[in-house]
């Protein structure tokens, strides 16, 4: 399948600012990642809060670049374009957040939330009402509420505004940030139904990030789990969850809930499930470095190479 | 397992970034004197007219006034000027008056004292009557504390001191000559002055003690502390008001820098030989000298003032002592 | 003094239920007025949890603050209902006899432990000072006491823990310091509002255990207030689903996951995503949770419910008992429909 992102090597890093401070560490919030996303698909990315998985996605979206490394969105590297072809990019991949009460202005109209997108995009003016008509029908916003605000709304329905003004930019690649986790059982599952469906009628492809495994594993294609900054285990969902690996993934498998046990996984050092010859789960050196390696198919688990 | 984790490291590193952080705040607090003073240095030059033809006056000849000016040390060019003007400020030497020719450092330190008892008395008294109100008025909610307090604040914040001085003189020293009238020299003669100066700064920390109670009181460790079954005296005193004084011990700090700075009026009212007093008249009489030591001696003890404010903040607010 | 302060650990009532009987709760704004609780009962045996599980709005919240006796009267107004601990109904308590009971014999975990720590408090102080209030301990035991109870909800680094500042401890160690304080009075129930769901899962995980333990070793009743059906599935031994201010379905944990009775609870399975449903489409239930100023009259659940019928708009069911304590309040128990 064809590649629509390719993440090669990006690094973020937080520098510390302060003139006088005892914190002189620079933070590495986002470590050596690399992933591709297919077309038409839904990468998982799960962690724990921290872990850095919000962080990649504002560097992927490039609302805060990555302090190294390569984005290629369709083969093109984002770095590499001007301000003006940086914006039409821009705009050909959105994000929806997990809270929508801050994406959505409180003093703002449901229409003119939606209008401001499209007048900045040269959309026709004519055919700017029927188009946020439409949009708004497509997420099941009656459009006779166009006209108001966002606190007449349910979370639920907040939401799916955000994800039409999402769409308005008619974009092909959605990242989804928690969109579901503030939302009660019976909403997010509605919310979750809308996602898949957009996504087969405009060919859409999502990065979905959450905490919730039990989600991931029923939407993604692909999972990437990502602890303390890098990726440590990553493959299609079928397989990672059959098979999970790597020690932190199986932690956070278990940790899960919903399951009769009640053991947090925590592996010792003998631990070597699925590791090539010549490599170890755990850092041989404080300084080592963590290395992606794939075991076949596409399924990679994060381990350190003995000896150098 | 050999690094710090945990508490452990939060204290240690606590205390480490307690002291740096004293550290940063002192840098401030030199950095605001030095932006004063270049302030007041350049000011000065700015307003018209040669300070030596003031002193000089209209009869003076120009030998008169050169030797004036070298006196005053206008003589040289501006960067010299501002160059000694900061090499003073740093030996703390502000010259000498020009009228009087007593140092300036020995004019303002024998008024300081006076002044400062009546700020701490206008203090002590704004704190005795603020505090307790405010929170009795957060507390029991429209009530008639809370009626009272408000009705007060209004009150405070309308009149202006010197007709609340000139009041005070006239009914508990005149009419009821409880106080006396004229003098400095007890402290008897502070109580009314100190009145007259604390009540509108009761006024302001009244308002903001009552408004950071109310808010701590609807904060969820509230909840919790209802929950514990703890009596209503320990949920306001031993948990709120804790918290709570943590906004009003920067509003008084500040309210109390105001009163050092600012009780030219009150001194003025009841005849007190104070700082104000003292820096109103060397306006009045051009004395530039005075003048400058004075602002730069204000701006001082106000940016002490905030330093001790910021560091009884810190320790009021553990969190402060890390972020 | 010292000695009738020590009296007090004495008394100490062997009660073995909890129970809500029809408690009924109003907030009143104004003209309007919301029902959220609408005849709630439901009983908590000690060394058990029980665990309330709904949406936001249905009305959880205001039924643990009202067994703790912090509902805020008014706007609150408890229109009817009782809520019997041993042989006393505790909303006839005077306030200080109210107070007595709060913390001592219930105790509450909050969601939040940032939040609902004081901020400017050592976390020692804040749990010694229920145990010189509530058992009269002196300042020393008290810190001894509260030195066994930081073992006791794994926290090691014992003094130095309680010297410490909230912020100075991580999210989890929080959260252990509020079950601290919570069980430090060694109370017979303790109400647990959403305890780890600002959590990490992994934390999330070691909260639950800690709590079972602690639930076994303490013989203590554990009331659970959860929006998360999965973690309720891992913790409890019984469950109310509680719908739009009633409790509309009541079991087991295995009778109520085996075999769900009312609609509601079975739609709210079916709606819950995991890799089972794997290319399915997630069952949903249309619309969203009533808010109390506007319950629809007969069953609440009717305009969302895929089996409903003209009795349904009209009546309100009764809560039948379907055997083995399992009840249900819906006019077609068992009924099936196609999606």
């Amino acid at each position: 399948m064809e590649k629509l992102i390719e993440l090669k090597n990006i690094n973020k890093v937080f520098k510390s600012h302060k003139l006088i401070s005892v914190k002189k560490d620079d933070f590495v919030a986002v470590d050596n990642v690399s992933l591709d996303i297919k077309k038409n698909t839904v990468f998982g990315l799960v962690g724990e809060s921290g872990c850095g998985k919000t962080t990649l996605a504002r560097s992927v979206m490039f609302l805060d670049p990555p302090t190294s490394g390569e984005i290629l969105f369709d083969g093109k590297d984002i770095a590499s374009l001007s301000g003006k072809e940086l914006k039409l990019y821009r705009s050909r991949m959105q994000i929806v957040f997990q809270d929508p009460n801050s994406a959505l202005n409180p003093k703002m109209s449901i229409y003119r939330c939606m209008k401001e997108g499209l007048v900045n995009r040269r959309y026709p003016k004519d055919k700017i009402d029927t188009r946020i008509k439409e949009l708004l029908d497509l997420v099941g916003i009656s459009s006779s509420y166009v006209n108001r605000y966002p606190h007449e709304f349910s979370g639920g329905q907040k939401q799916r505004i955000v994800i039409a003004r999402a769409l308005s930019m008619e974009p092909e690649f959605l990242v989804l940030d928690e969109p579901v986790s503030n939302l009660d059982v019976s909403i997010q599952a509605q919310i979750i139904n809308l996602l898949l469906d957009l996504k087969d009628e405009f060919s859409l492809t999502y990065l979905f990030i959450s905490h919730d495994l039990n989600l991931v594993s029923y939407l993604s294609d692909e999972v990437a789990v990502m602890y303390k900054g890098q990726v440590v285990e990553t493959a299609e969902t079928e397989k990672i969850m059959k098979g999970p690996l790597h020690p932190y993934t199986l932690k956070l498998f278990s940790s899960a809930p919903g399951k009769n046990s009640v053991e947090l996984f925590e592996a010792d050092e003998s631990y070597r499930e699925g590791l090539p010859e010549g490599y170890t789960y755990f850092p041989p050196e404080p300084d080592s470095s963590l290395q992606l390696i794939d075991i076949g198919e596409g399924h990679s688990i994060g381990c350190y190479a003995l000896n150098g | 397992m050999g690094k710090l984790t945990g508490p452990m490291y939060g204290i240690l590193r606590g205390n480490m970034e307690f002291l740096l952080f004293l550290f940063r705040r002192f840098l401030r607090l030199l950095l605001t004197i030095l932006i004063i003073s270049t302030i007041i240095f350049f000011v000065i030059r700015v307003i018209p007219g040669d300070p030596a033809l003031v002193v000089a006056g209209i009869d003076a000849s120009d030998e008169d006034i050169q030797a004036i000016r070298a006196r005053l040390g206008t003589d040289v060019p501006v960067a010299v000027q501002y160059g000694r003007w900061l090499a003073d400020i740093v030996r703390f030497d502000f010259g000498e008056s020009m009228i009087s020719g007593a140092s300036v450092n020995k004019l303002i330190m024998e008024r300081f004292p006076l002044t400062l008892t009546l700020a701490i008395l206008g203090i002590v008294l704004g704190i005795i009557v603020a505090i307790p109100l405010g929170v009795l008025s957060a507390v029991h909610r429209w009530s008639f504390w809370d009626y009272f307090g408000m009705v007060y604040s209004q009150m405070g914040m309308a009149i202006p001191s010197f007709w609340l001085g000139m009041i005070l003189l006239l009914v508990f020293a005149v009419k009821i000559p409880l106080f006396p009238l004229f003098g400095s020299d007890s402290l008897k003669n502070l109580i009314l002055p100190a009145i007259a100066l604390g009540f509108a700064r009761a006024a302001v920390i009244l308002r903001l003690t009552r408004a950071a109670m109310v808010e701590e009181l609807s904060k969820e460790y509230i909840i919790t502390a209802r929950a514990k079954g703890l009596t209503n005296r320990m949920i306001r005193y031993k948990h709120a008001l804790r918290n709570a004084m943590i906004a009003v011990v920067t509003v008084t700090g500040i309210q109390f820098g105001y009163m050092l700075g600012g009780a030219i009026i009150v001194e003025q009212v009841f005849s007190l030989p104070g700082l104000g007093r003292l820096f109103l008249y060397a306006i009045y009489q051009r004395d530039f000298p005075l003048i400058q030591g004075g602002v730069v001696f204000i701006a001082v003890i106000f940016s002490l003032v905030n330093f001790a404010v910021d560091i009884i903040y810190s320790l009021l607010n553990p969190k402060i002592r890390i972020s | 003094m010292p000695k009738k302060r020590a009296d007090k650990r004495a008394v100490k009532r062997a009660d073995s239920t909890l129970e809500i009987r029809d408690l009924n709760v109003s907030f009143i704004q104004g003209e309007k007025e919301a029902n959220a609780l609408r005849g709630i009962s439901l009983s908590l045996k000690r060394s058990e949890v029980h665990s309330l599980v709904g949406e936001s709005g249905s009305g959880k919240t205001v039924t643990s603050t009202c067994v703790m006796g912090l509902l805020p009267t008014p706007p609150a107004r408890i229109n009817a209902g009782e809520i019997i601990l041993g042989d006393q109904d505790l909303l006839l308590l005077e306030e200080k006899d109210r107070r007595e009971i709060r913390g001592k014999d219930i105790a509450m975990v909050f969601q939040e432990p940032a939040r609902y720590l004081n901020p400017t408090l050592k976390v020692g102080d804040q749990i010694t000072e229920m145990l010189i209030l509530h058992l009269g301990m002196e300042k020393t035991e008290a810190v001894e006491r509260a030195l066994e109870i930081l073992d006791l909800v794994g926290l090691k680094g014992g003094k130095r823990i309680l010297d410490s500042y909230p912020h100075e401890l991580s999210g989890g160690m929080k959260q252990r310091i509020m079950i601290a304080i919570a069980i430090s009075c060694n109370p017979s129930f303790l109400i647990a509002d959403e305890p780890t769901t600002a959590l990490d899962v992994t934390l999330q995980l070691q909260i639950l255990n800690l709590m079972l333990s602690l639930k076994n070793r303490l013989d203590m009743g554990i009331l659970f207030i959860s929006h998360d059906l999965r973690v309720v599935h891992d913790i409890s031994d019984w469950i109310s689903v509680i719908y739009a201010g009633r409790i509309v379905e009541s079991a087991s944990r295995e009778t109520l996951f085996a075999d769900p009775k009312h609609p509601y609870t079975k739609l709210l399975f079916e709606s819950i995503p995991d890799a089972d449903k794997r290319g399915k489409r997630l069952q949903t239930i249309p619309g969203k949770v009533p808010d109390a100023e506007n319950i629809p009259g007969g069953c609440a659940f009717h305009p969302r419910c895929p089996i409903a019928e003209e009795i349904c708009r009209t009546s309100q069911p009764e809560t039948k008992n379907l055997g083995g304590n399992h009840t249900a309040a819906c006019h077609f128990i068992g009924k099936q429909w196609k999606n």
